[in-house]
């Protein structure tokens, strides 16, 4: 009936024929559907990237009409609330009733069906967290405002990502427990589909009778192995979907084409990248071979070696229908790191919900989550003759929670040593005022660190005051030595503060990268510069957003060597003002 | 639903090895599982449920208080009678992400307050989680408010409730165990100092012991009630010694050769406070009731110390060697067996 192992189309996708290209992307989304609806609970679902409007509603209608529970899915909209995601108190029908009625959250309601998740690679660490944990243990633990609950809960979830760049991607702990990536861009607006809900009805049935030989899972183990696939997780979702595939063709134990099909649908898309490229690439042999009933004299590495070329051929067609979509980060742009991260606040952002809280100590009251917490305790409230109609306590004060991005703190690590020193304080001491000067409705704050003789110390911490800048850069002393180690270490030690107090670190270097103090205080070039090279390749491992300014007469090797060591921006500066410096600074990192 | 048995677990031996130090002795202070996405972390400290052995309840108690206790009961149980007490199993408490402070500590029965006007205080996940242990999966997602609320109950081992003019005070001792990714974000060092121990937990290199996880999940998905009665054995058997070593805990001696060893390892290594040099012991002596000893050998201390120690280390800005490696090279110093 149904046939696993459909040739692959490779003649005509070395011509990137679109259309070959646009039937195998049809073929893997109806498979990889398929085996999400057969087995939601150990596939997770399917992350879909850059499809057109059209291509992701067909293919929520179609693993929607896949599903047990039938019927429409479930969308989560984006920047749901924790009670709507996992339920709640209904407070009307509550009231009404006199005992409690649980409002089902989105997670509960998602029972049997489809979950679709739009914009994924936008979704909140923690709410990936919560959807992550349904699908681990298909039940939806609510522990919330008088609520507590668990209620059965195993769906698939269709991930809709469409990344601008690399650095957006759907958050790591929901995108480790989806078992398939699709890119969408080729995909047509409307398919006929290879399966009926019958075929998957019957093949649910099926799938826990399939028989799933251990040389399969050792190949198929092995191939992980060879492709560099460490996640554990991975090689059970390319198992369960042998089993799967088996289930769809009606056979009774997992054949050799549903090994490579299982490969190059689970595999491909997380197989590290092959290092030669001359190499043409090895279609995998036809489906001939797949049908031998001799199989028992193969060994598992021959058997191994067909399921990574699967699935090596599988990441090419990737690539191809992946296209040039996800833009490279151009020369000079800065890495964000872990700077412009989402936090929580009392205070301002876009708002999210309620919290318990006390408003005279911070935040702002939200009145209408106060009355709903007060109303269903109104019977047990003594209410004074006269009194307010509503009794409410300080327990039901709720406060506005909302999300903004973190502020900025600009660091700027200075070289005040040698004859120069002063002149480069006095830059920098321009560029804090320019920048805080000019960047008062930006919220940006600025500290200074100094380094030079043996030390590093803290001239300026973290500030927004103009007056306190001018006070505290006064007639600072500069000469001796440079213990640029020194430097960079304090600066890294100052960024982790900041970070911790949540706030966005952003490092500027202003030396000439001549070091030659090291880290214990001794002189020495030799040493020094070690130490810094050091120094600076653990800077690079915070992932911070870094300039170094190189401020030598002409721009120096050393300088823009230790510049990439830390994995900054580097920028010859020789005739730096404060004016020019805050100018880089702005261009290049804050903008 | 049918948990994953802890017996049919492949590898991961520091997890298991830690989570049964902490069963054995709950006052190691709980553990910690850092590490890989997807090497079972969490079936580990869920299946932790079936191992525990059963614990004696106040009868009708709803805080799990322990019958013939001194102190450290619910105000109703520190009343003076006697009273009829029964078996439960050991509770082991999951706290999920957005789960809200008053169903943590409890609050008033909304139930009893809508339907009859009464105030009635309702037991919270701490309540329940008393006298077992209390897992929080992703915890360093965990928001900051319900992490205060944990050191406070943690260090104190009672929970005290102030709402609509009730309160109420109850124990709650529990093991706090806590999984998570370090990619996702730090732990507050307070949290984290609160851990007894802290394992990593690394995907198995070895393809025969992987290929062995995927079989036994495998057959798990396909018949979870044949997989588990085919465990029950072997469970038993773990339970068992469990039993035993929780017995023999109070006969475990430390002689003082190495309590000046652990002692030594943890001034070595900057362990900051006494906290490391107690759990250490702590876990020693657990770890040689499990293996029938009467006393604590370096050997016991070797196998335990990378887990008592490698959170507490005091950060050294010139070496970026791992934490366990740390441990281990101060071992090899300290340690001479």
């Amino acid at each position: 009936m149904i046939s696993a192992g459909a040739p692959v189309p490779e003649k005509g996708l070395c011509r990137e024929s679109l259309a070959a290209l646009q039937a195998e992307m049809v073929r893997r989304a109806d498979y990889m559907l398929a085996l999400a609806a057969l087995m939601p609970s150990r596939l997770g679902g399917v992350l879909v990237e850059a499809a057109s409007p059209d291509a992701s509603a067909h293919l929520t209608q179609q693993l929607s009409g896949w599903m047990t529970g039938g019927g429409r899915a479930v969308r989560l909209p984006p920047g749901i609330s924790d009670d709507a995601l996992l339920g709640g108190l209904d407070l009307a029908a509550t009231l009404s009733v006199g005992r409690p009625v649980i409002q089902p959250g989105l997670l509960s309601a998602a029972d049997g069906r489809c979950l679709v998740i739009p914009m994924a690679e936008r979704l909140p660490r923690q709410t990936a967290a919560q959807i992550s944990r349904a699908l681990d243990c298909s039940i939806v633990m609510t522990e919330r405002e008088g609520v507590s609950c668990s209620t059965p809960s195993t769906f698939a979830a269709l991930l809709l990502s469409d990344p601008a760049d690399a650095s957006e991607a759907v958050p790591e702990i929901l995108n480790a427990r989806i078992a398939f990536r699709l890119p969408g861009a080729f995909l047509p607006a409307q398919w006929a589909p290879l399966f009926s809900a019958k075929d998957i009805c019957e093949a649910r049935a099926r799938a826990p009778g399939v028989d799933l030989p251990d040389p399969f899972i050792e190949a198929m183990a092995v191939a992980c192995e060879t492709l560099g696939i460490g996640d554990p997780r991975v090689l059970a979702f390319a198992c369960a979907s042998m089993r799967g595939l088996a289930a769809l063709s009606g056979e009774p134990c997992v054949q050799e084409a549903h090994a490579e099909l299982a490969a190059s649908l689970v595999l491909g898309a997380r197989a590290a990248p092959q290092m030669e490229m001359d190499q043409p690439p090895q279609p995998p042999p036809d489906e001939a071979k797949g049908q031998d009933k001799g199989r028992d004299g193969q060994s598992v590495d021959d058997l191994a070696e067909l399921v990574v070329a699967a699935a090596r051929f599988s990441a090419q067609i990737d690539a191809a229908a992946r296209g040039k979509k996800v833009r490279k980060r151009m020369k000079g742009e800065v890495a964000s790191g872990k700077s412009g991260e989402m936090v929580d606040s009392w205070q301002r952002g876009s708002r999210i919900d309620a919290r318990a809280g006390d408003p005279r100590r911070q935040g702002r009251l939200d009145l209408i989550a106060t009355l709903r917490a007060a109303a269903p305790w109104q019977k047990i409230r003594p209410r004074r003759e006269g009194g307010a109609p509503i009794a409410i306590r300080a327990a039901d004060f709720r406060l506005k929670r909302f999300r903004h991005r973190s502020e900025a703190v600009v660091i700027f690590a200075v070289d005040a040593s040698g004859s120069t020193a002063m002149n480069r304080l006095a830059e920098a001491k321009g560029a804090v005022e320019f920048l805080l000067g000019g960047c008062y409705a930006r919220r940006e704050s600025v500290a200074v660190l100094a380094f030079r003789r043996q030390s590093a110390e803290v001239l300026l911490p973290p500030t927004r005051s103009l007056t306190r800048v001018k006070r505290s850069l006064a007639g600072l002393p500069g000469g001796g030595g440079t213990p640029l180690a020194a430097g960079i270490s304090a600066a890294q030690v100052m960024s982790e503060q900041e970070l911790r107090r949540r706030r966005s670190p952003y490092i500027v270097f202003l030396s000439d990268g001549q070091a030659n103090v090291g880290l214990d205080g001794a002189g020495g070039r030799e040493g020094g510069g070690a130490d810094a090279s050091r120094m600076a390749r653990r800077l690079k491992g915070a992932h911070l957003p870094i300039l170094f300014l190189d401020t030598s007469r002409r721009p120096n090797a050393d300088a823009r060597r230790l510049s990439d060591e830390m994995g900054a921006v580097y920028r010859p500066l020789p005739f730096a003002d404060g004016k020019s410096v805050s100018d880089t600074v702005r261009q290049t990192l804050l903008s | 639903m049918t948990l994953f048995p802890f017996a049919a677990i492949v590898g991961q031996q520091a997890l298991k090895d830690a989570l049964i130090m902490a069963a054995i002795e709950p006052s190691i202070g709980g553990v910690l599982a850092l590490g890989d996405r997807g090497t079972g972390k969490s079936t580990a400290i869920r299946a932790l449920a079936e191992l525990l052995p059963a614990i004696d309840v106040v009868k009708g108690c709803r805080f799990n208080c322990a019958p013939g206790a001194r102190n450290g009961m619910c105000e109703a149980c520190s009343k003076p009678g006697r009273r009829a007490t029964c078996r439960m199993t050991a509770p082991v408490v999951d706290l999920p992400l957005g789960a809200t402070e008053d169903r943590v500590t409890g609050a008033l029965d909304l139930e009893r307050a809508l339907g009859h006007g009464e105030k009635q205080f309702e037991p919270g996940l701490l309540a329940r989680a008393h006298r077992g242990f209390l897992y929080i999966d992703e915890v360093n997602l965990l928001d900051d408010h319900l992490v205060d609320l944990l050191l406070d109950v943690a260090a104190s081992g009672e929970n005290v409730v102030e709402r609509e003019g009730l309160s109420v005070r109850h124990p709650a001792k529990f093991v706090l165990v806590g999984s998570g990714n370090p990619e996702e974000g730090d732990l507050r060092p307070q949290l984290l100092d609160r851990f007894g121990l802290c394992v990593d937990v690394r995907t198995s290199a070895e393809v025969k012991e992987r290929i062995e996880i995927v079989r036994r999940r495998d057959a798990y998905e396909r018949n979870p009630d044949d997989f588990v009665e085919d465990w029950a054995e072997a469970t038993e058997e773990l339970r068992a010694r469990i039993v035993q070593a929780r017995g023999a805990m109070g006969r475990v001696e430390v002689p003082e050769a190495v309590l000046e060893k652990a002692v030594e390892l943890c001034c070595k290594l900057g362990a900051d406070g006494l906290r490391g040099e107690l759990t250490l012991l702590r876990a020693a002596r657990a770890r040689a009731a499990l293996d029938g000893e009467d006393t604590v050998t370096e050997a016991a201390l070797r196998s335990v110390a990378v887990s008592a120690l490698r959170h507490r280390l005091r950060k050294d800005p010139l070496d970026d060697t791992d934490a366990s490696v740390r441990v281990e090279r101060a071992m090899t110093e300290v340690l001479v067996s």
